[in-house]
């Protein structure tokens, strides 16, 4: 039991780092790209 | 509406849909006919070969896309579906060398051993995290032509690690396997599940390297 429940967060801690790091990086080039266009 | 509008859009519909699909194939998954030896663990199934599977087709969508910059002039789109795919795949294996173990010390009795799959699943990662690292050392001028040459060559470790079980002795890992339609449902359902995350996933990521595009050559990215 423990180790399924394991596999699933882990899987889920994973999958929320990632679109949370696509999301910060997303949000630093849009930043970069006003101040390009500026 | 603008191609960034259309493009919001679909990445909305995607996610929303591989929410609904996620959501569905967990709920299947913990409702699935219980496995006689193993129990509850089992169900590491339904997110481990699903990821594996997912994978394996964002590895091909590198292979793809990289063959089609090298051969039709180049384009930048066709570099930035590569590298996307590719990074999201490697987040899919990550799953899969995360759930693996906890498969296996429960189905073989260790953490890890170094079987014909495993041994080049992790090769086949380790190599792909190359990609990466080479790709952010090499100058923006080259750049895009190393990552396509790499996502063609990388494929190789791709089908050795897929035909692995066949090619080699002494593999733990089933050719086939033999489950109740049951169980076998659920499964198809989380690969499908999965797949169509896949493509959410990748769209999001897709959309950072058309903002990496407009930021670096300073044109409108659509």
């Amino acid at each position: 039991m423990t180790y399924a429940v394991a596999a699933y967060a882990l899987a889920g801690v994973i999958w929320i780092g990632y679109l949370l790091s696509l999301r910060a990086r997303a949000a630093r080039l849009t930043q970069q790209t006003s101040v390009t266009k500026r | 509406m603008s191609g960034e509008g259309w493009a919001a859009k679909i990445r909305a519909i995607s996610w929303a849909l591989a929410a609904l699909l996620v959501a569905g194939s967990l709920w299947m998954a913990a409702h699935a006919p219980l496995e006689v030896q193993m129990g509850i663990v089992q169900k590491i199934i339904y997110i481990h070969v699903p990821s594996a599977t997912a994978a394996i087709t964002a590895f091909f969508v590198t292979f793809m896309a990289s063959i089609v910059y090298l051969v039709s002039g180049r384009n930048w789109r066709w570099d930035a579906i590569a590298v996307s795919s590719c990074e999201v795949g490697m987040v899919f294996s990550a799953i899969v060398l995360v759930t693996g173990p906890l498969w296996a010390r429960s189905a073989w009795n260790t953490w890890w051993t170094w079987e014909p799959r495993l041994t080049s699943f992790l090769i086949m990662w380790i190599l792909y995290g190359g990609y990466f690292l080479i790709r952010s050392s090499v100058g923006s001028g080259s750049r895009r032509d190393v990552s396509a040459v790499l996502g063609v060559i990388l494929f190789v470790s791709v089908i050795i690690t897929y035909m692995s079980v066949t090619w080699w002795r002494g593999s733990l890992h089933p050719k086939s396997v033999t489950m109740v339609p049951e169980m076998r449902g659920v499964l198809s359902i989380s690969i499908i599940a999965w797949l169509v995350f896949y493509a959410a996933a990748f769209q999001e990521r897709f959309r950072l390297e058309t903002l990496r595009h407009a930021a670096e050559s300073g044109e409108d990215a659509r």
